[in-house]
Formats: C-alpha cells, structure tokens, sequence
C-alpha cells in the first residue's frame, strides 16, 4: 500500500516539471544573422532580385508578373502575336502597385541598413558601395515599373513605420510623372557610380545594367514628354501625368549618355554562327554573349516557367499545352525579303488574280531575312529535326486555269466548302491524291477546323523556343531557359531612337543621324537584312519598326506603342491577317490564302489605356491619391 | 456456476495465468514503475480465506468467511443441510473453492449475485417453484444486469445478475411482477403459470439520471446547467459511413457537418458548433484530432460542449468542444462483439458528358454565336457519321469509372471485468475503394484499442488507454479533381485509344488521358500512410479520510505520423497519323520521380486534479474540481525527390540531377499551453443548480506579457418540476421535468496566431517555382532568399469570446414529449484583423495583425423526443432544428469613394456571409424582348440569354447593381435532423431524415456552362438550352425561331455571382436507414451466441433538393471537380457472444 502511495506522490510531482511557455518561434531569423556575411547579403539580394518586375516568360496582361500562364501576354496585345485564346485586350491592368512598394520597402531597407553592418565587411567601401548600388538599381527598375503603367506616383525612399508614423504622413501624395523619372535617373547615378563592371554574380546588376536601363528609361520619359497628350493636375497644380514638351531632349539626351556609356564594353552578338539565321537563335542561348546586359536566369526544377510548352508547335507537344501564341502575318510582313504587293502585304497571287504555287511551302519564304525565320517558325520549318505541318486543307478543284482566289480580300466568313477537304482535329481521315497516295487534310499542326489546339496564324513562334529540348519537357514548368532583360541591340536601338529625335529636335551638337545611321545598319546587318545605304533614308519609322523587328516577342513592342502613343491607331477595330497554306491535290503543290483571323476577333486599344488605373483599394486607404484620367 | 464455453474459458485463463506476463507489459509502458495486482474474476474467486475447523455447522464457517472477507450469505436457516457439522482445513484459498468443497454433498446451491452477496438455497426448492427469466434492453437487445423483481405488493424479490438472468420463487401464479430499472420505463407483468420470461424494458426518455460527459469530468443530466448536446454508441451507428463525422450529421442539434466527398481517405468534412468555426476534439479528456479516423464501434459517446462549458477549456474552446469518450469495460462476463459489413457505393449526383453528336452541335452553336459572323465548325455530313454509326462517339465514364465501388467494415471487441479490473479490447479494420475502374483509388484503416482500468490498492485505481489507428490512401499519380477535369473535358469525338487499337493510349488533344491518370500501373502512384498512437496513463485516488475527495494524475503521450510517397511515371500518349500508318509518341509525365514527405507531431499533455464531490445533509450536493494542465505539442518534418534513372519506385533509384531536399517550415513548431482550472458546481436537492468555472490559461504564442489569461464561466439552473407547487398540482402532473438554464462565459483563441510579436525574417522565403520564386538564380544556382515578416504587433494576443445561452428542458407524459431550446448569443471581441484596409500599401510592409474587429454570432438549437410503445411497437422520433448566423459588429475598414461603395464594402454591424451580385429576371424570350428590354443590351445579345436586373434603374446593367442576393456562409444556416427508431419483435427501423436550409452554391467552369475549354467537352445537362430550331441558321437573324430551355444558347453562360449562378442548395434527404432483424435468442444461445443481428443500411438514399445535376452539399472548392458524394448500400452482421 505504502508504496503506491509514494508513488502516487512521485507521479504528482512529475506533473510540476513544467515545460517553459517562451518558446521562440523555430524559423524567424534575425537583421544581424542576415547583414553580417555576404551570404546573408546575397540571401536578402535573392529576395530583391525574385521581386524584380521583370516583365518575361511569366508576364501576362491580365494576370501580372510571376504567373506560368503566359497565354495572354503582351506580344499579342501588342498585335505580334495571336491565339485561339486571345479574343479582346484590355488595359492589361494588374494592379501591381502594392507589390512595386513592398520592394520598395525593402530596397530603402537594405539602404537605410546596411551602412550599420559595415563594420561586418572591414568597412570595405567598395563594397558597401557595390550593394548600395544594387539596392537603387533595383529601386529604379521598381519605381519605372511603376511610372510607365500609372504616370506619376507617390516617392518613397525611406523605410515607413506603423504603428510609429501617423496615417496621415502615410497617406502619400502622388509626385509629378517628372520628378519621378527625375528620381528614377538619380538612383541610377548611383547604381553606376557604386555598381563595378562586372556583377558580383551572374544575374545580378553591374554598372552597364544600370546604365541600359538609364538608357531605357530617359527614352521612355522623352517619349512621354513628347509625345503624350494625356494631362491631370492636381489641386496645387502638380502635373501628376504627362511631362512638358520642353523636357524631351533633356532627357533623349540622358537616354544618350547612358547608352554610349556601353560602347566598348558590349557588342552585338555575332560568335554564335556564321551563318546568320543559326547566330540569331544562339543569341537567346548563349549564356556567354557579348550582348547580355541583364539576364533573369532559371533553374530547374527551382525556379521555372512554361514557355516551350506554350509555343510548341502542336505536332511536339509533350502532351498537354502547345501553341498558345501564334505570330500573325502583319508582324511577318513588317520584315523584308518576301513578296510583296504594293501595299506591303503579302503576295500570293500572280499578276492575273491565280495563287502562286510552291512545291514546297518554304518556297515563299526562300528570301526571307535570317532574323525573321530565327524569329518566327514558318509553314513548312524545320523545328527540332521536323518539319512544322501546317496545312488548312487540300482543295481539289481544277488547276488547269490556275485557282481564282478561293474568298475576296477582308472576308471575314467561312471558307466555301466545294473543292475544300478539312480535319476538325487532329484525327484525320486521309484523303486520296489524284496518284493514290494519301495525305491528311491539315497539317499535323494544324489548322483543325473544330476549335482544336492548333496555329491560328500559320506561324509558331522560335525566338526563345529551346531547340535542344526534348519533347517529352515540352510540358509545362519544365523550362528554365534565361530571358535576356536588356541585351545590347535594345541598347543600340534606344541610342538609334533617342540620336533621330535628338536630330529631329534640332540639335547639331553632335551628328546624331549619322549615330542612328550606324547603330541600325549594326544591327541589320547582324540580323541579315537589307542594310541602309546612306542617313537619307532614315526616318522615325524605319528605326521604330527596326525596333519591332529586332525586339519581337520579347514584350517590349507593347510599351514602345504606349510610349509612342500610337497603340490606339494601331490597334483599332483590329482583326490581324493570317496565312493559310492550301495543299492543290490536283497540282501536288501549295498555294497560300492570306485573310483575317478566321474566329474574328476585333482588338481597340482605347486611348485612356496610355495610363492604367490606379488599384480601386488605393484609393480608399489613401484619400490623397488623385485617380488617373477617365477611370 | 454457469457451464462457461471454451472460449471464455480460454480468456479467463489467460488473464489468469499471465498475470505476470501482463504486468510486465503494462510495467514496460509506463515510466511509472508499478506493481500492479489484477484479478479478473467474480468477488468469491478472489477472495481469499484461511479455515481450520472441526465439527462446526456450514452456518457457522459462513459467519466466519463473512469476518474474513466482504463476502455476505443469504440463506433460509430452516435448510437443515446447513446445521450439518463438517470440518474444514484450508489456508488462503478462495471463498469459491470453500464453498464447492463444502457444499458438494448438501442439498443446495450457492450463488454469487452483485455486491459480494452469495445466496445458499436448496436445489430442489428452487426448481419446484421458480419462475426465472432474462431482462433485456427493448432497444438493443443487451443484458441488464441489476434489475429490481418486486413481486406486486410484498417486499419478496430479486435482481438481475450480470448476464441480466433472475430467478424467483414464487407460490402464486396470479403474481404480478415489478420491474424497474434505472433509466427504463418501470413494467408489471402478470405471471400467470409462466416460469420462464423474457423482458424487454424501454430505455426511458427522461434519461434524467444519464451521465453526460463533460469537460473534465462527467455530470447527471439532471443537474446540467450547460448547452451540451450528446449521442452514444447505439445513436451513432444507425448510420455506416466510412467517417464517423458523417454517423453524427443530423444527430446533434447545433452541430453543423457538411460532407464535401466521399473520396476514400480524404475525409472532407467540415465539422462546427453553432457557426463558431473549427471546434476543440477531445478524445478521452485529451485534446485529439483525428476524429475521421476513429473506428465508429470504439466510441461509447460523443458530447458536444456548445455555450460556455467549454470555458475550462480556456484559450483553445471558443468555437465549442466535441468530447469523445472510447468504451471502456463494465464489469460482468467477457462479451466478444463481432460486426462486418459490407456495401457498394454509387455517387450522388455526377454530371455525364455529351455524346459525339450533341457536341457537334453545341460546337457549332458556340461558333455561331458571334455578333461579328460565325460559322459552322461542323458540317452535316460529320455529324451524321455519327449518326448512322459510321463513326463511334466514345463513352469516356465506361473505361475509367466503376460506378460501384466496394466498401467493407469490420471490427472485434472484447469487454468485461471484475470489481477489480475491466477491460475493453477492440480490432477494426475498414476498407473503401474508389470509383477508378482501375481499382487503383482505395482507402484501408486498422484501429485497435486497449482501455483498462484496474484497483491497484485499496482507493487507487489506475487506467491505461491506448488507441492506435494506422491507414493507408492509395491513389494514381494524378488527383481525383484532375481526373474529373481531364474527364469532363475528353471530347466524344476522340477515341480513348489512338486509332482504337488498345495498345496506344490516345489523348494528345488536351494533353491529359482520364484512362492514363486514373490507372497507377500506368501513371504511378501516390501512398498517404498515418499513423497514430494515443496513450494515456491516469492514476486515480479516493483519499481514505476526507470522503469525497479524489486525487488525480494523467499523463499522455500521443504521436502521429504522415508517410507520403508519391511515385510519377513515364508514360506514352500517342497520335495516329492514318496516311504513314505511324503512332507517334508523347512523352508525359518525364522523367520519373519519386517524392518521400514524412512528418511527425508528437504531443505530451500532463493534469494533476483534486476532486471533492459530497453530500452534505441530503440536500447540499458539491463537486469542486482543481486542475492542473499543460501541453506540448510539436511538428517537424521533411522532404525529397529524386528524378529517377531506373524505372523503380524507390528514392534509391534516383539519379544526383533534379534532387530536392527540404522541409515545409509551416510543419515546424513547438508550442506549449499550461492553464490552472477550477470548476465549482453545486446543487440544493437537485432543483436548485448553480456552477461556477475558471480557467487561467497561457499560450506560448504571445510575447511573454501577454501570455497568460483568466477565461471565468458561470451558469445556473432551475428544476421547477421539483417544486411543490409543481409536484402537488395534479394539473401540472404531466411535466416530468421542467429546467431552465442559463450561462455566460469567457473564452478565448489563440488558433490563428503565429509570432507576430517578432520581427525578422522567414528563411528560406516562400515561393513557388512555377510562380513567384522563393529566391533567385545566381551563377546558375538558386539561392535561397530571406523572407520578410510582416511589421512586428508587440500587443498580439489572443481573441476572446463571450458566451451567452438560455435554455429550457421539458419532459411530459413520461417520455411521449421530450423538448430542450437553446438560445444563444456570442460576441467575440479582438479578432485578428489587419490595417490593410485602411493603411496605404504605399507603407510596402506587410502589416501585423491586431486585435480589432467584433463579431456576433446568434441562434437557436430545438430538439423534440418523442417515445412511446404501442402494442409491440416500440417508437422513437428525435428531431433537431438549430438555426445560426453571425454578424460583424465592428470590422476595420477605410471609407469609400463613393456611397454606393461605402455601402456595399461596409461590414459593420451586418451579417458576414452575404452574397453579392447581380440579380435575376428571366431570360430573354424573343427578339423582340431584347431590343425592348428596358436596360442596355448587349449587340451580341439572343433569346435565351439571362436577362440581370438593373437594380438601381440607371439603364444599365453594370456593377452598380450589386446588391444582396443570398447568403455565402458555405455552410447552410439552418440544419435539421429527424432520426426515428422503430422497432417491432425482433425486427428494428432506423431512418434519419436530415436537411439544411439557407444555403447557396455556385459553380464555376465545365459545372456553369458547356465547351468551357477550348479544345473540351460539355456535360449532358448543358442540352437543355435555347438554340434555334433550325442547327444552321443565323443565331443573328430576327426571323430564326427558337426553341426555348432552362440554359441559355451555347456561348452565354450564367453570371456566378448572380442570382441565376447562385442555387439554393437547401435540400432534405433520407441520409441513413436501417432495417435490422435480430435472431432468435432461444435459437442462437444454443450454439453460444447471445445476440445476432443481420442488418440493411443504405446511406444518402434519397435527396430532395432544388439544386442543379450535383449533390447539394458538392462544393465548387477545386472549380467544383472535387470528387462527389455517393450513396451507400450495405449489409451487415453483429454478433455477440
């Protein structure tokens, strides 16, 4: 008995062993555990960098940065690209505004911060200088992000605290467009003085990376200023969008600068091939060209996206996704070495009204410069050791006179279905050739009447499309190549562009012509196209389809039409032209139909879009900000 | 002594003889080294005597036992066998063995009833004149042992003994007998030259003197002040159902459960008390979570804690406590219980895909249907392949779904005891497959159960309960919403196989193979292993001088672990190109991979209490509990996957490429709880009822200053039926039982909290490698990065609850009307809340949560019994009505821009759950209504299409239109139940009824409207549209004529967020019934069976309700391809020896 007792009692005391009630949390580390080592710094930079608003694989109009979807991306708002997905635009408002200030945040953070670690490095102030740079690099590139989509907005560069500052010091005011990009410039002098010629590592800013930006940015402000027509004031008569006219050189000027700056220390790239189609898809490849100023790289299966997936071409789909973003003719046509009619377009009929036949499909596009078919996969490519089949069907009408063309020009109906033989999917019911041999009615990437996953346009896309990638990876989050932020040709193009309205504007203080004249024909000539042969023959719009041609799908083309505030003629009651390849069963070769998308899809870029809305919830927790223009 | 079989001898043998062996085991479990001493037999059998007699009568060694132990004889002294003198020599042997010895050449008997009595009679006597029989539950058929057998008019009687037998002697055959019991309806029974009886006795409603299980101890029903709602055993298994959550739906008033699938292992339930959100589980007076994976059989009651009894469960019981108890053993013969079942499942409500030619046609109606000309996809000649049969439309459910999965149920239980010791002993095992034909979805469970309880020592008794559960969820790679997906989208025109020819699988349209996903073999697999251990050690104590007061110690140790193995494998999809002959391959799912995740939580929990419960002078009744508690529990964990260069599932196949090594830092904690609980209840002659409680919790959540808090309750009660002015007014005769109650109390909730009183940073950063990274690429390798915590709130603590209910008990006309209503009101003060709202995100910081908004939460519970017998009949009805809705009281916020937002944003002081958007009138019914609708339409408007309303009558239909239009609490409102139990002779009938109301659903994608990806099929529903009559006529032509339906044309779908998209999903339906047959005693005692029982159970047989083509409780989570519910039908076997 005495001994349960004590036992009792040994069990009862047991219970007082109490466990502590201050347990610290097992995963929240420290400022000191982070800024005292260069692995915490890098650590914290990794944070900034995966922020970054970069606009690549993972951008889409309608659903902002870092989305794997890329099918509604800004090429084919732009009009470069096309897709049975993709039927309206919008003003491909995110609302990215709260995640621009949280980087913000934590850029003025690390600036405000660092210094205090210094003593951690040996007080080494190259190097403090390097990360600071970094830091306002990264600011920048932030606060553009900000300013290209809503004009001015509120500068914040210094850590804000709550509870600690009262709401009315948090209630921001929106700064002028101006002094925005004033600030913007500022934090790039920074970012170049502190930044060294090299970056610490590969994806990370070095001083060319800041100074191409500068270079892109002060183009895009001189645009604004110039070209601009959108005003709001606020009451104190702050010009909140939209910067004075007298301003543009100012910063055409800065944009400049910051461009000649690269000279010397980068160049095109032209070591990947002699031969120049081959060199313009290694250039997107080429981890080591002399042309990459910023680079977002991927790692799989870390950090990834889906692009190959996306774009494959329907017959290497692996499975699932493919064929997601089709170039459409108009884009295919701003380039040279096609037929053309007068009018620029496309020809395929000869002189009496009959379609051109091709035994081959490639046979149209024999001549066409190296750029565009590095850029663009045509009917009939080869891709990845096959031929990309793109077929709208067989016809099987006479030949004998030629074939008349099978609808008239801006028809926007169906196809006539005599003498037309045609697959709604991708199983296909062969048909007979006139010499027995079978042959499908569409390619086997498409086009497929029924709606299927197919080519749209009768182009695929093959700017970035990995060439080495099994099909099995054409899967979605199976791609990790790198997207090439700012390489030189944008560099040279910016300097091109700022040199012509430098010249346009009157300023002799250098030969600025002559300037745009040799950065193009640069770039022409590496591309393999047409060079020019004499300044003469410059004009704004030569350097700005220059721009569209050697920038295509690679988001860009969107804000230059913003910038140019174009986009609304442009885009306006838009069906963009397709090109279907027709096989002749009768002649056993090709002929091609140019026409309007055949879903007819209309596209209007409507002029408020120049500035996108302020996020309605913006407004509400700061009573101060003034929404932009017609929203 | 009853002639005992084989088996019962076995396992009293065993009990026996391995004492040691026993001991030994339960010595290693415990850290507590005790010795313990367990006897397992009747009280003659243990009890030990020492005789060394000479010439002395039987009459006399009686009295000497009775000195020597507690052992009391009864016996006619006129017997002469017992003057007998006889002598004795034993030492310490058992009363038992005396007795046989002694009596083996008398005249008589002996007999040993409960409390130690033994009786002596003659054995001829006792045969001549005798009447005997056996006392039933009327309800389950069980034994009750302890019965009171009156004969009518003398103070002659007996009771039951523990396997419910009595036997009587009895001269007059004209006897009335008596028969009470407590908690039963009392019966008379005339004798009438029977001998042999069986009695059946009801199971009386008033079950005033029913034990509840409340927080921390148990209490009388009678003198309950508190809102708890409980069921037992026999409540919950009238439903079969693989979750034990699903057996207590519509049983419980208060108690909200909706059922989101019924995919084996998944268990999506959603389980809460009153709209309070997720409650507190307590399994055995320790705070548990797995209640899904209980075995049903194990659980001897589940009590449902809703107002402010829950407050000793301090910060942790704001949103209620469920209470479960597991059985335990009573004392009495071993009783082995074996049930099975068996049943197949069928879905409820899964909508089908068209066929080849119907989806042709709304293919073209789709390309039709633009404004700016459309054409035809189709031309007659393809659709008529189909049919005239050229071509075969492909039936994608046949070759991927069973439509009758199996399930089946078992489980062996062992109960019984002795005064000393009482055991429960259970194995259970569940297995359910899924609807894959492939077979290759299935769920299996084994639960086994240990609960002892033993008398170490004089007023010490120790308890030892072990639960373990071990299951297992098998699965293909692909989840079974992407399986629906893939299936609801095949397209009949696409055969399931490229070509027909079934040795290559086709699919390459969308990329995905419902026959590929569904099939492991094919696809690979993924494996979910659990396991459980739940252990508690409790030693209790009656202090030998103070009377009343007890001394009690538990400790616990639970350990839970997850397993996952998720295996991906390479397969082939492959396209037929009929002009080369060739099927080309896709490769999909490269490259293998094998992904491991395992987790641990273990959980300690330690009590110390004192318990002093008396009587004082008849009329005083106190119970005064002190209690100690506190808790740890902690989580870890980690993860791998390797891309695999051999085609073997196991991570040693991998290849160093792609290898990932991590954890999920969200699964790595430590917390502990510690809190003081006092609890005071006492009663003045159980009319007057009072209780006082007290909980002093601290959460190691909160910075240290805001650690701890006092969470205070207090109820009362009145029993007006105890009343003399009740009990004297005959008028008044019928009420039974009339209680009012009332209580108040504090809670709190420290569940959402995590650390916001630190600043600092997360690392590594979360992200996704598909979406934003959590870290970046530098010099080819992704670096982790740090992640920033919100701005640190140094004042974060917990929320607290107020508690509020009013009740009234009534009981009338001895069971035919049994009513309780409860009212309710809690506030809750401190919600965690962000500025958000109100601060601008200019700042760049994520903020802190504070303590800031209020909410209110209100209703009523009503239950009704009714019980009553009519003839053979045996009837009851319980039914339970509760209604709930909760309202914001204050809710940070910023003003609006302008007031029609200021009005719609606003959430104070409004109900939280409300539904906006547009509403609805009708559908355009011509042309004509179209261009004479009053709003602006649309030039791409039809018939058919749903016409919204334009609220505010501006002209136009915007989103300024907005407004109320139903509740989205995604839980209905209002639940109802309705169980009736019926049973007649050996037959029983047990259906419930169950419903809810003032609830809503909305569904997206392929459930809202047909040909929702493109390329994708539509669902068989989506036919019943408008469309023209003629299938190639211009949708856009005024002189097309129409033919109208419930959908719009193809191409318009509804608005979810209106009142069209928005379906009352109220519905009522027959959500168990069960006809059990119990065979005859008479016949099934000969061969040692003491009740068996074959049963029917069906489960969701029935539904009525208004929504649309899915079951109403189907839940648009996953865009509503979650797997469905299904109905059940099963068969079953419970046997009792």
């Amino acid at each position: 008995m005495k001994k349960f007792k004590y036992l009792f009692l040994i069990f009862c005391i047991g219970l007082l062993a109490c466990n502590k009630l201050n347990v610290p949390p097992m995963n929240i580390i420290k400022d000191q555990d982070v800024f005292n080592s260069v692995d915490g710094i890098t650590a914290y930079m990794a944070k900034l960098y995966s922020l970054l608003p970069v606009e690549d694989f993972k951008y889409s109009a309608n659903l902002g940065f870092d989305n794997w979807n890329y099918i509604g991306n800004i090429n084919s708002y732009a009009g470069e690209g096309g897709g049975r997905n993709i039927s309206s635009i919008s003003n491909g408002n995110t609302g990215y505004w709260p995640s621009a200030y949280k980087l913000i945040r934590q850029a003025n953070y690390f600036i405000e911060t660092l210094p205090k670690y210094s003593a951690d490095f040996s007080n080494n102030q190259t190097l403090i200088n390097q990360w600071l740079g970094e830091a306002h690099f990264i600011r920048a590139y932030t606060y553009f992000a900000l300013a290209k989509r809503y004009g001015g907005v509120p500068l914040i560069d210094s850590v804000q605290y709550y509870p600690g500052q009262s709401l009315q010091e948090l209630q921001v005011q929106r700064n002028s467009e101006e002094e925005v990009y004033n600030f913007i410039g500022k934090d790039l002098d920074i970012a170049i003085q502190g930044l060294g010629i090299t970056s610490e590592q590969k994806g990370r800013a070095n001083k060319y990376a800041a100074a191409a930006l500068k270079s892109k940015v002060m183009l895009f402000a001189g645009s604004i200023a110039k070209y601009n027509t959108t005003q709001l004031f606020d009451k104190s008569g702050k010009r909140l969008l939209g910067i004075p006219a007298s301003k543009a050189d100012t910063y055409f000027k800065a944009s400049y600068d910051a461009s000649m700056l690269l000279q010397g220390h980068y160049s095109l790239y032209r070591a990947g091939n002699p031969d120049k189609y081959q060199n313009y898809i290694s250039l997107f490849f080429d981890d080591n060209s002399s042309e990459n100023i910023f680079v977002k790289y991927y790692h799989y299966p870390d950090v990834v996206h889906s692009y190959d997936a996306l774009c494959v071409p329907f017959q290497q789909t692996g499975p699932g996704y493919s064929s997601y973003m089709n170039p459409t003719l108009n884009y295919v046509e701003l380039f040279d070495g096609l037929p053309k009619n007068a009018d620029g377009t496309l020809k395929t009929q000869d002189a009496n009204g009959k379609y051109v036949l091709y035994s081959d499909r490639m046979g149209i596009f024999a001549n066409a410069e190296p750029r565009l078919r590095a850029t663009v996969i045509f009917p009939g490519d080869v891709f990845r050791g096959q031929v990309i089949d793109v077929c709208r069907g067989i016809y099987t009408g006479s030949v004998t006179n030629g074939i008349s063309s099978l609808i008239p020009d801006g028809y926007t109906g169906t196809y006539p279905t005599t003498n037309l033989k045609t697959s709604s999917t991708s199983s296909q019911t062969p048909y007979t050739l006139p010499n027995g041999t079978k042959m499908n009615p569409a390619g086997l990437s498409g086009v497929f009447t029924g709606g299927g996953v197919c080519t749209k346009t009768g182009f695929f896309i093959r700017k970035y499309m990995n060439p080495n990638k099994a099909q099995a990876d054409m899967v979605l989050h199976h791609s990790d190549q790198s997207w090439i932020d700012m390489r030189y040709a944008e560099v040279l193009l910016n300097r091109a562009e700022a040199d012509y309205e430098l010249y346009t504007d009157g300023k002799t203080d250098k030969d600025y012509r002559q300037d745009a004249y040799t950065c193009i024909n640069d770039i022409r000539d590496r591309a393999g196209a047409v060079l020019l042969t004499d300044p003469n023959q410059l004009n704004i719009n030569i350097i700005r389809i220059e721009r569209k041609k050697e920038l295509g799908f690679e988001n860009k083309t969107w804000w230059d039409i913003k910038r140019w505030r174009v986009a609304d003629k442009e885009i306006n009651n838009a069906t963009y032209r397709i090109l279907n390849p027709f096989y002749a069963a009768n002649a056993y070769a090709y002929f091609f139909v140019t026409r309007l998308q055949e879903e007819n899809p209309i596209f209007t870029f409507n002029p408020l879009w120049y500035y996108e809305p302020i996020p309605a919830g913006e407004l509400i927790t700061n009573p101060n900000l003034i929404q932009n223009s017609g929203y | 002594m009853k002639k005992l079989h084989y088996w019962e001898r076995y396992v009293q043998f065993f009990l026996q003889k391995n004492q040691i062996l026993f001991i030994m085991k339960l010595t290693v479990i415990f850290i507590c080294l005790f010795s313990l001493s367990v006897q397992a037999t009747g009280y003659s059998q243990s009890a030990k005597v020492t005789l060394n007699v000479k010439d002395v009568s039987l009459k006399e060694i009686f009295k000497m036992i009775e000195k020597q132990t507690l052992c009391r004889f009864f016996y006619n002294d006129q017997f002469i066998d017992l003057n007998t003198k006889v002598s004795f020599n034993a030492n310490d042997i058992s009363v038992d063995e005396v007795l046989n010895d002694l009596l083996k050449d008398a005249n008589v008997t002996h007999k040993e009833l409960d409390n130690n009595l033994v009786v002596i009679a003659p054995i001829d006597v006792q045969a001549k004149n005798t009447i005997s029989g056996i006392v039933i539950d009327a309800q389950t058929g069980e034994t009750l042992p302890g019965v009171s057998i009156l004969i009518k008019g003398t103070t002659k009687g007996t009771g039951t003994d523990r396997q419910g037998k009595f036997s009587l002697t009895n001269s007059d055959p004209n006897a009335i007998l008596v028969v009470s019991y407590m908690g039963y309806e009392k019966q008379e029974i005339v004798v009438n030259n029977t001998s042999q009886f069986t009695i059946r006795l009801v199971a009386s409603i008033q079950k005033l003197d029913e034990v509840v299980v409340v927080g921390y101890g148990t209490q009388k029903k009678a003198t309950l002040t508190g809102a708890i709602s409980s069921v037992t055993t026999r409540e919950i298994l009238t439903t079969s159902n693989e979750n034990i959550e699903n057996m207590l739906t519509g049983k419980l008033a208060g108690i909200r459960i909706v059922q989101k699938s019924s995919e084996p292992g998944a268990f999506n339930n959603t389980i809460d008390i009153r709209g309070f959100g997720n409650p507190l589980i307590v399994i055995d007076g320790v705070p548990r979570d797995n209640i899904a994976e209980l075995d049903p059989n194990d659980i001897a009651s589940v009590s449902v804690l809703k107002d402010a009894s829950a407050a000793v469960y301090g910060v942790r019981a704001a949103n209620g406590v469920v209470l479960i108890t597991t059985n335990e053993g009573k004392a009495g013969t071993l009783k082995l219980t074996y049930t099975s079942s068996f049943g197949v499942q069928t879905p409820s409500g899964l909508p089908q895909n068209v066929g080849a030619v119907d989806w042709m046609t709304l293919m073209n109606e789709k390309q039709m249907h633009n404004a700016n000309g459309g054409s035809l996809a189709y031309s007659q000649a393809d659709i008529d392949q189909y049919r005239n049969g050229t071509l075969q439309s492909t039936n994608w459910f046949t070759p991927v779904i069973n439509e009758h999965p199996f399930q089946t149920a078992h489980n062996l239980s062992a109960s019984g005891g002795t005064d000393k010791i009482n055991y429960y002993f259970s194995v259970g095992y569940m297995k359910q497959d899924g609807l894959w034909k492939s077979g290759d979805l299935n769920y299996d469970r084994y639960n086994i159960r240990s609960n002892i309880s033993s008398k170490i020592t004089k007023g010490l008794t120790a308890k030892l309960m072990i639960g373990a559960t071990m299951d297992q969820k098998n699965q293909p790679y692909s989840d079974a919403w992407s399986i629906f997906k893939s299936l609801w989208r095949q397209m009949p025109t696409q055969s399931v196989y490229a070509n027909n020819n079934p040795e290559y699988l086709g699919g390459t349209v969308d990329g995905t193979s419902p026959m590929a996903m569904s099939s492991s073999d094919v696809s690979g697999y993924q494996q979910y292993n659990n396991k459980w251990i739940q252990s508690s050690f409790s030693l209790n104590y009656d202090v030998p001088c103070i009377t009343g007061l007890q001394v009690k110690g538990l400790f616990s140790y639970d350990y839970s672990m997850s397993d996952i193995k998720r295996y991906r494998k390479v397969f082939n999809l492959y396209s037929y190109n009929a002009v080369t002959n060739i099927y080309t391959p896709t490769i999909s799912q490269a490259p293998n991979n094998l992904y491991r995740y395992f987790s641990e939580s273990p959980t300690s929990l330690l009590q110390g209490s004192l318990n002093y419960r008396h009587l004082f002078n008849g009329v005083h009744n106190l119970n005064a509990l002190l209690l100690y508690e506190e808790s740890t529990r902690n989580g870890d964990n980690f993860y791998a996957s390797r891309d695999l260069s051999l085609q073997v599932d196991q991570l040693i196949a991998g290849s160093s490429l792609n290898q990932v090594g991590y954890m999920n830092s969200g699964g790595l904690y430590k917390l502990t709880n510690k809190g003081v609980v006092g609890k005071f209840n006492y009663d003045f002659k159980s009319k007057y009822l009072a209780e006082f409680s007290f909980r002093y919790d601290g959460s190691s959540k909160f910075p240290t200053d805001k650690q701890w808090g006092l969470f205070p309750a207090i109820s009362a009660g009145w029993r007006v039926s105890e009343e003399k002015f009740m009990k004297e007014n005959k008028a008044l005769s019928f009420i039974d039982n009339l209680k009012f109650r009332a209580s108040y109390g504090k809670v709190g909730d420290d569940g959402a909290s995590s650390y916001q009183f630190i600043s600092g940073y997360v690392y590594p950063s979360s992200g996704s490698n598909t979406g934003l990274a959590g870290g970046a690429v530098f010099n080819g390798n992704f670096i982790n990065a740090v992640g920033f915590t919100n701005l640190p709130n140094p004042n974060i603590t917990w929320f607290t609850s107020n508690m509020l209910n009013g009740g009234v008990d009534l009981d009338m006309w001895h069971g035919l009307l049994g009513v309780s209503v409860d009212i309710f009101n809690r506030t809750r003060n401190g919600l965690l809340a962000t500025e958000l709202l109100s601060l601008p995100s200019s700042l760049g910081a994520g903020l802190p949560q504070e303590n800031m908004n209020s909410d209110q939460t209100r209703g009523f519970d009503v239950e009704v019994k009714h019980k009553s017998t009519l003839g053979k009949f045996i009837f009851s009805f319980d039914g339970n009505f509760s209604y709930t809705r909760t309202k914001w009281l204050s809710y940070i916020q910023a003003t609006a821009g302008n007031s029609y937002k200021n009005w719609t944003n606003n959430l104070n002081n409004r109900n939280n759950d409300i539904w906006w958007g547009q509403g609805y009138d009708v559908q355009y019914q011509s042309y004509a209504s179209i261009i004479n609708s009053s709003t602006y339409v649309s030039r791409s408007a039809l018939p058919g299409d749903y016409a919204y309303q334009d609220w505010n009558g501006d002209g136009v239909v915007d989103g300024n239109d907005v407004h109320p239009i139903a509740a989205n609490s995604s839980r209905p409102l209002i639940n109802f139940g309705l169980s009736l139990n019926v049973k007649y002779k050996n037959f029983d009938l047990n259906a419930l009824l169950q419903g809810a109301a003032m609830v809503w659903a909305s569904y997206p994608e392929a459930l809202n409207g047909p040909l929702y990806f493109n390329p994708g099929s539509a669902l068989s529903q989506f036919m019943n549209r408008w469309h023209p009559e003629d299938p190639t006529a211009n949708p856009y032509d005024p002189n097309t004529k129409w033919v109208s339906g419930y959908y719009a044309y193809t191409g318009s779908v509804a608005d979810q967020n209106s009142a069209r998209g928005v379906q009352n999903a109220s519905y009522l339906r027959l959500k168990s019934l069960e006809i059990g047959y119990t065979l005859d005693k008479k016949l099934t005692s000969k061969i040692g069976i003491s009740n068996a029982r074959v049963y029917f159970n069906g489960y969701n047989l029935l539904t009525f309700t208004g929504i649309k083509n899915v079951d109403p409780e189907h839940p648009s989570d996953t865009y509503g391809y979650v797997y469905p519910l299904n109905k059940s039908f099963n068969i079953g076997l419970s046997v009792s020896f």
